[in-house]
């Protein structure tokens, strides 16, 4: 088993939205988990605030349709649910995206919870659902009351919980039977260890406290005012009585006001200082020394039967009214405040009645997992993927290069804009960490944003069109999409920038931009031709011509217009007014039509209308028109070749080494 | 409070509590005493858990004596037609079955008496097994205190009265039957009727809950379960100011934490119709758990 992402509460509660400023974008952290022994390796998902904006278009997308969903509620309870759905659809589609993206650099092979109540963690599983990886719920501790059940609900395809109470409690939040599994707990085995050593821990702890090696001991594990005053007052009776008692109070804060408030507080119900001890920190051994333990509605009941210790719960009305934390059958005493006296005198008094009283509760400790379970955690997870048959090769992953590639805003009008946002799309398929410095990125890409937060080692990747190194970045790679310096941007770039080229054609312009040698392996061809809009439909008839004008649109203006295309439409791609308006109705138009005329021979369209069938002309500025000629071109297998990226990834890694 | 000692209804042990016998009317508790003081009298006490129930059953009514009477307490099949949660699986028989299977063995229902609405355990009750903000790991643990504590079951008779007094059959988790030889002569129309009207009118119930209602796992237990049941709602005002002057207000406030937990269900609820999905991943279940947090934070 490997691989493992956990996102147990105090993760995920803190990892999405934390601000990792060395970074500044989405980044993955590898931790150590416990159960490092089984070769498990956690994953943590960092995402940066400002990365839940790219998520927004989604978010408000979710939060119309969730205000829809509940039209017909209550017009308060809507209006707070929209709240909701606001405060939250962005944290929940950005940790979306983040796993998603993990998942493609190293694949989860399992989605660990603690808890899911929260948005995050419900949303790791329900992520886990649709992506087909297994999921488990392990619970952090004893169930006692309803209050901690009754607004849960558990997706994740295992849950895991403490003995058979644990299983029940899974039940009653509807979890099937066979989805659950039960294991020890960790906690309860540590006391189980002092609880073999009883008499040689009672000893110690007395000694400790310098009471008799006879001393009856009474541990008072209660955090409420009022519970402790009248637990207090019933010692201070108890002693008056029974001169051999003393008083451990344990789980006491740290702070000396609260300490003073409760030797003052003893000192008024009777004890004197060496009666009763203040015990801050781990409480385990006082209790393995006790007699009697009084808790109210606590896991230290439990605590106190494995130790072999009277387990007394103090009824209260308010407890039970949210369902007793306790049944008959658990061997725990109940009392109300005001029978504490009476019965610590019973209990003290009477031996044999405390040793029926343990007898009992250790027979009840089956229930609550602190006996032999169904398998470590890591067996049962192990069977889990076993069942799911995850593939688990182990991934490990060289430090990435940071890349940024610095182009604006995603438009399909510009093919260069958007061969640049798909190579850092198909950077980050290969493995990488690139993101992209603009606001609107293609909804369905892979590719990050990212503000100006550059460091010395990221790596900006300029479209030649670009000048100069805005970004004052350390480490600079030029990609040429055309002739340098024709359209905007250099004619001559500085030594030590590395260059790409999209085509053979802008080879020699891009040699001459550089006194670097460009060999072949620079050609970094990306397609960004849609094969689902982009295709020869042989069914379709062929009717009518087109022409584009695009970078030639100044010879079309002045007038140079042979009689081929006096009835063919004229396909612009203005800015603000291009016609087709998407890429949807620009493959269809060329879907259809039989020959494109072009004043530009350097424009996507030409390979846009030859994947569509079309036959294509150049428009010379003399007026003269001529066929243009290729080879036959798989588009399709293409546009999803990673060859180009695999090569340019490779050689940027090379050149810039992490 | 009507004194209903254990000695009234002789050879009922364990199978007819205190809690059932308490809901049942006048009449028809007179019925049933009639039925089980007959001299010969077996009370069929193993059968409920028995995978072989009918088969005993059945062997246990051929060949009936006049004088011999046959109890025992069976799953009802009506409540688990009605309620939509699942059930343990137990011996489970309709009044319908009940009567046909008695036929078959040329004996007859005598008497057939629901029972069971909140407080008891060895039926589960379909209805009160899932109150809300108990769940059923805090409702059995509540019933386990039954047998621990005399108030406790004192508390638990009232509450029994008060479910079952504006309950139908459906609402009862069990039957107690009597049969005997057969066969009927009206087709079981007069026990059909004693088990439509069993329960009774809770004569006296307002008295017995005051006197309940001091400080005392009765009187939690009380609170418990009426104030998460939809009969909270039918208590009067008096008898509400009552539990909560007993609570110091907390029978209010809990009844209002229940309602409001409807609340968050049904808006919960109104998500599950919704399209809600982020990149494939169906999210109703994410948001459900928010919104029910919204309703409690922000709503009316």
């Amino acid at each position: 088993m490997n691989g493992v992402v956990t996102l147990t509460d105090p993760i995920s509660e803190t990892v999405v939205g934390r601000y990792v400023a060395t970074t500044g974008a989405t980044r993955w952290r590898l931790g150590v988990p416990d159960n490092r022994n089984a070769g498990v390796r956690a994953l943590e998902i960092l995402v940066e605030p400002h990365l839940h904006g790219a998520y927004i278009a989604e978010a408000r997308r979710l939060s119309a349709a969730a205000a829809g969903a509940v039209a017909g509620l209550d017009p308060a309870d809507r209006a707070a649910t929209v709240r909701a759905f606001e405060a939250n659809a962005g944290a929940v589609t950005s940790l979306i995206g983040a796993l998603d993206r993990a998942h493609v650099i190293t694949p989860i092979e399992l989605v660990v919870v603690g808890d899911e109540r929260q948005a995050t963690t419900r949303t790791a599983v329900a992520w886990a659902r649709s992506r087909g990886v297994p999921s488990v719920h392990l619970a952090g501790s004893v169930p006692l009351g309803a209050r901690e059940s009754a607004p849960m609900s558990v997706d994740a395809d295992r849950a895991i919980g403490f003995g058979e109470r644990g299983r029940r409690w899974f039940l009653a939040a509807g979890v099937p039977a066979e989805r659950i599994r039960t294991r020890a707990n960790p906690g309860f085995l540590t006391l189980a260890q002092l609880a073999r050593t009883r008499e040689t821990v009672r000893s110690a702890v007395r000694a400790e406290c310098r009471w008799p090696g006879d001393a009856e001991v009474v541990v008072l594990a209660l955090h409420d005012d009022a519970l402790r005053t009248a637990a207090l007052e019933a010692a201070g009776g108890l002693r008056a009585r029974r001169p051999n008692a003393r008083f451990a109070l344990i789980d006491v804060p740290a702070g000396q006001a609260e300490q003073q408030a409760l030797a003052q507080l003893a000192l008024r119900c009777g004890l004197t200082s060496t009666d009763v001890v203040l015990v801050t920190g781990d409480g385990d051994r006082v209790i393995a020394a006790a007699d009697v333990v009084i808790s109210a509605d606590s896991v230290r009941s439990f605590q106190a039967q494995i130790c072999g210790a009277v387990t007394v719960n103090v009824w209260t009305q308010a407890s039970w009214l949210g369902g007793p934390a306790f049944a008959a059958t658990d061997g725990i005493c109940e009392v109300r405040p005001r029978d504490l006296g009476p019965t610590l005198d019973a209990l003290l008094g009477a031996p044999d009645l405390r040793g029926a009283l343990v007898a009992n509760g250790l027979l009840a400790l089956a229930a609550i997992g602190g006996v032999p379970d169904e398998g470590s955690i890591d067996a049962i997870v192990g069977d889990l993927l076993a069942e799911r048959r995850v593939p688990t090769p182990i991934v490990v992953r060289e430090p990435r290069p940071d890349i940024l590639m610095y182009i604006g805003d995603y438009r399909h009008t510009s093919a260069g804009v958007r061969v640049v946002h798909r190579l850092a799309h198909l950077v980050n398929l290969v493995g990488g960490d690139a993101t992209v410095f603009a606001r609107q990125t293609h909804p369905l890409w892979s590719t990050p944003r990212r503000t100006w937060r550059i460091t010395d080692r990221t790596i900006v990747v300029y479209p030649e069109v670009q000048s100069g190194n805005p970004m004052a970045a350390k480490r600079v790679v030029r990609y040429v999409l055309n002739v340098p310096g024709k359209i905007a941007g250099d004619t001559r770039y500085a030594d030590g920038e590395m260059v790409f080229y999209y085509a053979d054609a802008f080879l020699a312009g891009a040699q001459a931009a550089t006194s670097e040698l460009l060999t072949p392996d620079r050609l970094l061809s990306i397609s960004v031709l849609e094969p689902d809009l982009f295709f020869n439909d042989r069914s379709l008839e062929r009717s009518y011509d087109c022409v584009y004008l695009g970078k030639g649109e100044h010879i079309y203006e002045r007038g140079i217009r042979p009689p081929q295309i006096a009835a063919a439409f004229v396909i612009r791609r203005d800015e603000r007014n291009p016609w087709p308006a998407t890429r949807e109705e620009t493959a269809t138009l060329l879907r259809g039509c039989r020959r494109l005329y072009t004043y530009d021979r350097h424009t996507a369209a030409i390979l846009e209308g030859l994947a569509c069938g079309v036959q294509i002309f150049f428009i010379n500025e003399d007026g003269s028109v001529e066929p243009y000629e290729t080879e036959p071109v798989d588009y399709a297998a293409w546009y999803y070749d990673l060859t180009h990226v695999e090569r340019f990834y490779r050689l940027v890694r090379e050149r810039y080494p992490e | 409070m009507e004194d209903k000692s254990d000695g009234d209804l002789r050879n009922d042990g364990p199978v007819l509590s205190t809690t059932a016998r308490a809901t049942l009317r006048a009449d028809v508790e007179a019925a049933l005493v009639a039925d089980l003081s007959a001299p010969d009298v077996e009370i069929l006490d193993s059968l409920l858990f028995d995978p072989h129930w009918r088969e005993r059953l059945r062997a246990a009514l051929q060949g009936l004596a006049p004088q011999r009477r046959v109890g025992v307490s069976l799953a009802s099949a009506e409540h688990a037609a009605a309620v939509a949660v699942p059930l343990p699986s137990a011996a489970r028989i309709s009044l319908d079955e009940a009567i046909a299977l008695a036929s078959d063995a040329g004996a007859a229902v005598l008497s057939a008496l629901p029972y069971g609405v909140a407080c008891v355990d060895d039926v589960p009750n379909g209805w009160c097994s899932d109150l809300p903000g108990l769940g059923q790991e805090g409702y059995t643990r509540l019933l386990s205190w039954l047998d621990a504590d005399a108030g406790l079951r004192a508390g638990a008779v009232v509450v029994e009265r008060i479910a079952a007094a504006s309950a139908p059959p459906a609402a009862c988790a069990a039957w107690f039957f009597v049969f005997g030889a057969g066969p009927s002569p009206d087709d079981h129309a007069a026990v059909r009727a004693r088990a439509a009207r069993a329960f009774s009118v809770a004569d006296g119930w307002l008295a017995a809950l005051r006197d309940l209602c001091a400080d005392g796992p009765a009187c939690t237990m009380l609170v418990a379960v009426l104030a998460r049941s939809a009969a909270w709602d039918a208590l009067g005002d008096p008898l509400r100011a009552l539990l909560d002057e007993r609570t110091a207000g907390a029978a209010s406030r809990l009844a209002s934490e229940v309602r409001l937990q409807e609340r968050e269900h049904g808006a919960a609820r109104a998500l599950e119709r919704a399209d809600l999905a982020v990149g494939g991943v169906d999210i109703r279940a994410v948001l459900a758990a928010e919104v029910r947090g919204a309703v409690r934070g922000g709503g009316a």
